[in-house]
């Protein structure tokens, strides 16, 4: 592939926001999703899940971590699906 | 154990296969290759980020230390919820401004410094190499775990050269326009699906293992032992959980590679909302089998087995060699990925940033291609220097230290660049001077507290620095520091500190300004990008452009823009457009210095960068403000609509009027005309023509009086009737009025009564009061029916005189009721001898001219009232 070739103009940034409009509410849900997920993982929130019990065998602080993470990741899916329609 | 020869050859098969791919995808039409990078495919480049460190690392670490291993995958995944905050504005900008490097974000954040440039460049390479390094030490460890001992082949060598081949094939073709490299970011997202399936694999192999339970000699004795050692938080006090977390959050933006591939391989906003999720999910899978894994180790392995390599041997233990070889595959890729990546954007910050000055100085620009050849070459040069350098330090470190720690110290060295870049996106007045401290300092104290001793030497300023900012007993002993900590946080709090308060402390020239602003306002800012306001001379330009990109290209660009032969200034635009291409192969700082000198200008004062500046701005506000007219317009065409409304329902009531008009002409007219025939027939008595000419008399008379009424009415309506202002008593005018329609009234058989006393002064026209009164006068007797009165008052009622004139006859009739004070609403009715119905009309316009008002107060059987009033006249003050 030697010709020299120009790769896609990138898409014209969306126009600037008009000030009436509000920002969606997927905009609102991304801002307090990304504020309150490393709240969740500050050792001294975690300490609280942090107990001898296990589920299914599996301690569980490491049932929490893990949980937390799938919640967080579905969340964020749902806020950036939404953030995308507009 | 498996065969050495075997291995090799699927390793070899499979690293061809990686060329295939890479090769295949360079050598699709630009149309079929967009449809193959879809967000699906960024996010699988962004798993470079996953490397053996990760593969192997991950449950080392695991073994090691709990669940310490997450931290590593978890900062990134915060890192992506906030994308819309950082990743966005990041790319946003490296695509406007043409960036393609970390190197060249920083350095063109910072007034296109070449200082800031040449430090991130080396502060880069030093704490890749040893990451690279890492790479190629997972490869042969892996290799010997699998093989055994391999004699005296040098896999790391082999290795390293594979992979410099492979980077300087697809890497280095030729000095691409936007610096994007399809081939290589479709073999790695290939490369995270081969790690990704091959760890799951393995894991789920680890599972059927916890199921057989622990064997004798392992170093769990149980199941439920071993998951609650890798399932469990480090005992200690979390800090260095945090720094963890952080250190990999910044890394997702700060490495070199992942810059590569999450902004300059970056296609669309969308994909990167796409892998706000997706990448993280992909995280959550690789660490969640991490655990099974380990604890399978644990307790299958005798003890002292290599946690590093768990993921080989513990198929390997369980007799299924097959897996352990994709294992060993999958270990190749995330190992070669991450070289690969790594290798080319160090060795592209290598050329444009360190060897380009040389080599501008040195070139006479007689090649084809200008200088791109030599900085091609360079890069080549650059890409086996830098993996040379992670060969020898790979020799150097061998068996020393876990992988995690090497990939640590790696991460600590690139957040160097954190509080420079974010900084750099939101804080205005940071300045170079700020920056260049903040990452110098920063990049020393992070060499003396963690690259040096990780060499195992330097020991003594790293115990003198500890002993000099720690307490006694955090310096040393069993409650010390954590290494690890120690380093990031003091050479990270330096870096801010002199950042903020060197940036604080100097001044920026106005260029820094103008490039402050870009970065920090790019979101906010539409299109165009400010240009400078610069002409250069055609051939001065011409002559550089074809130094650095060579003649066919230059000729290609000057073509495409229509610049004409000669030797003509060209404008601003063109002279921008130039120094971005020139940019790509020579770096911002570089290119900027080029054009500076053969393009004059006015210099950049603080007056023209604002100037600049609100060129944009008020692009901005002229959108803004044809929104706001284009709502104006619409009110404006809302009036428009209405008014057009009301001019047909004129232009209608007009029609009407009109032959209301001739109706009402044509009556007498016709009765003129019959008997002025008969009269012209002359057949007649004298009686009977006199009465002839009377009848015609009087049907003139009602069409002079038609035509005055019709005169008076719309000289009264377009305002043109003078109305004269004299204070007269109204009881006065009814009384008059009752006077002069005695007769007619008598004649009626109807008796009109004046029932008022105190006189009521008004301001107002004497005649045409009168005229109003014996209008309402005349209507009342002709409509009394067979009632014998008419009674007319008059009294004070809120300020106004009201003079009423009530008769007791049937009312008027509902039909005509809502057009009764309109022309000729009362010319339907029978008897109407005096008026063609335009004396209602006309009295009503008599009254508002006069400040007042008339109007039917009640009707029906019992009879109608009507009310005119007028302003009473306030009594002056005495």
């Amino acid at each position: 592939m030697n010709t020299p070739e120009r790769p896609p103009e990138p898409p014209p940034p969306p126009p600037p926001p008009s000030p009436q409009r509000r920002a969606p509410l997927g905009g609102d849900a991304r801002a307090i999703l990304s504020a309150a997920g490393p709240l969740f993982f500050l050792p001294p929130v975690m300490a609280l899940a942090d107990r001898a019990v296990t589920v299914l065998g599996v301690p569980l602080i490491a049932v929490y971590v893990f949980a937390v993470w799938l919640a967080g990741i579905v969340l964020i899916a749902l806020s950036a699906q939404r953030g995308q329609v507009d | 154990m498996l065969p050495a020869p075997l291995v090799l050859v699927i390793a070899g098969g499979y690293l061809a296969l990686l060329f295939v791919i890479a090769s295949t995808v360079d050598r699709m039409p630009p149309t079929e290759r967009e449809r193959l990078f879809t967000g699906v495919t960024y996010t699988l480049s962004l798993a470079v980020y996953c490397t053996s460190w990760t593969f192997y690392g991950a449950v080392g670490t695991a073994v090691r230390s709990g669940l310490e291993f997450v931290t590593i995958y978890i900062g990134p995944t915060l890192l992506l919820m906030a994308w819309w905050l950082l990743l966005r504005k990041m790319t946003r900008i490296a695509k406007a401004q043409r960036i393609i490097s970390i190197a060249d974000f920083l350095s063109s954040r910072y007034g296109k410094s070449r200082a800031v440039a040449m430090l991130v460049t080396v502060i880069a390479v030093a704490a890749i190499t040893p990451y690279i390094a890492l790479q190629l030490l997972a490869v042969s460890k892996s290799f010997r775990a699998l093989v055994g001992d391999p004699g005296s082949t040098d896999i790391a060598f082999w290795t390293a050269l594979l992979m410099a081949f492979f980077v300087i094939m697809f890497g280095t073709r030729r000095v691409n326009a936007d610096e994007s490299q399809p081939g290589i970011v479709a073999a790695i997202a290939f490369e995270s699906i081969v790690k990704l399936t091959a760890l799951i694999a393995v894991a789920l192999c680890a599972m059927l293992a916890l199921n057989e339970g622990a064997l004798p000699g392992a170093a769990a004795s149980s199941v439920a032992e071993a998951l609650s050692d890798v399932g469990a938080l480090p005992r200690d006090d979390g800090v260095r959980w945090l720094v963890l977390t952080s250190l990999s959050a910044a890394a997702m933006i700060c490495l070199p590679r992942q810059f590569q591939v999450a902004i300059i391989e970056n296609r669309s906003e969308r994909h990167i909302a796409l892998a706000s999720w997706l990448f993280p999910l992909y995280l959550f899978l690789i660490a969640v089998v991490v655990l099974p894994i380990a604890a399978a180790g644990l307790v299958r392995l005798p003890v002292g087995a290599e946690p590093d390599l768990f993921v080989l041997t513990v198929p390997l233990a369980e007799g299924l060699s097959g897996l352990a070889l994709f294992a060993f595959i999958g270990g190749l890729s995330s190992a070669t990925s991450m070289v690969i990546v790594a290798s080319l954007a160090l060795a592209v910050m290598i050329s444009n940033h360190i060897l380009a000055p040389f080599l501008i100085g040195g070139s006479r620009g007689g090649g084809a291609s200008g200088i791109s050849a030599t900085v091609l070459f360079a890069r080549r040069v650059a890409i086996v220097g830098v993996l040379a350098l992670g060969y020898f330090y790979s020799k150097a470190t061998e068996g020393a230290g876990g992988l995690a720690s090497i990939g640590l110290i790696a991460f600590a060295g690139v957040a160097q660049f954190a509080p420079a870049l974010i900084g750099g996106l939101f804080w205005r007045n940071a300045t170079r001077v700020g920056a260049t401290s903040g990452l110098g300092a920063g990049a020393l104290v992070w060499l003396a507290t963690l690259l040096v001793p990780s060499f195992g030497v330097g020991e003594p300023v790293l115990a003198m620095l500890r002993t000099l900012v720690l307490p006694a007993d955090l310096a040393q002993g069993p409650a010390a520091v954590d290494p690890l900590v120690f380093g990031t946080l003091l050479s990270l709090s330096i870096n801010a500190a002199l950042y903020v308060v060197v940036s604080l402390a100097t001044r920026r020239t106005p260029f820094d300004q103008l490039q402050a602003t870009l970065f920090v306002d790019a979101l906010h800012r539409g299109r165009p990008e400010p240009v400078l306001r610069r002409s250069a001379n055609r051939r001065d330009l011409f002559r550089l452009t074809q130094r650095i990109l060579g003649p066919v290209e230059t000729h290609r660009m000057f073509q495409e823009a229509g610049v004409s032969e000669g030797g003509d200034a060209v404008d601003s635009a063109f002279v921008a457009r130039v120094e971005g291409e020139i940019a790509v192969a020579v770096g911002a700082a570089s290119a900027h210095t080029l054009v500076t000198r053969v393009a004059t200008g006015e210099p950049l004062t603080v007056d023209t960068a604002i100037a600049l500046l609100a060129q944009t701005q008020d692009a901005i506000r002229v959108a803004r403000e044809l929104g706001v007219r284009s709502v104006e317009l619409e009110q404006t065409a809302d009036e428009l609509r209405a008014a057009n409304v009301t001019l047909n329902t004129l232009l209608e009531e007009k029609d009407e009027f009109l032959s209301r008009v001739s109706h009402e002409m044509r009556t007498p007219l016709t009765a003129v005309r019959a008997f002025a025939d008969l009269l012209q027939d002359g057949e007649l008595d004298e009686t009977r023509a006199a009465r002839f000419v009377a009848i015609i008399a009087t049907e003139a008379d009602r069409l002079t009086r038609l035509l005055d009424d019709i005169l008076d009415l719309s000289r009264l309506e377009a305002g043109r009737a003078p109305l004269r202002r004299e204070r007269f008593d109204a009881v006065a005018a009814l009384r008059h009025a009752a006077e002069a329609m005695e007769g007619f009234a008598e004649r009626s058989g109807v008796h009109l009564r004046v029932a008022a006393d105190a006189p009521l002064m008004v301001d107002a026209d004497w005649d045409r009061v009168t005229q109003v009164l014996v209008n309402l006068i005349s209507n009342a007797v002709k409509f009394s029916g067979n009632a014998r009165e008419v009674v007319l008052s008059a009294q004070a009622q809120d300020g106004m005189a009201v003079l009423r004139v009530c008769d007791f006859g049937g009312g008027v009739n509902t039909e005509i009721l809502p057009q009764l004070f309109t022309k000729f609403a009362g010319s339907n009715e029978g008897g109407n001898a005096t008026g063609a119905g335009l004396g209602l009309a006309i009295a009503r316009e008599i009254a508002g001219g006069l400040g007042g008002s008339l109007e039917l107060e009640t009707t029906g059987a019992q009879g109608s009232v009507f009310a005119l009033r007028l302003p009473l006249v306030v009594p002056a003050k005495a």
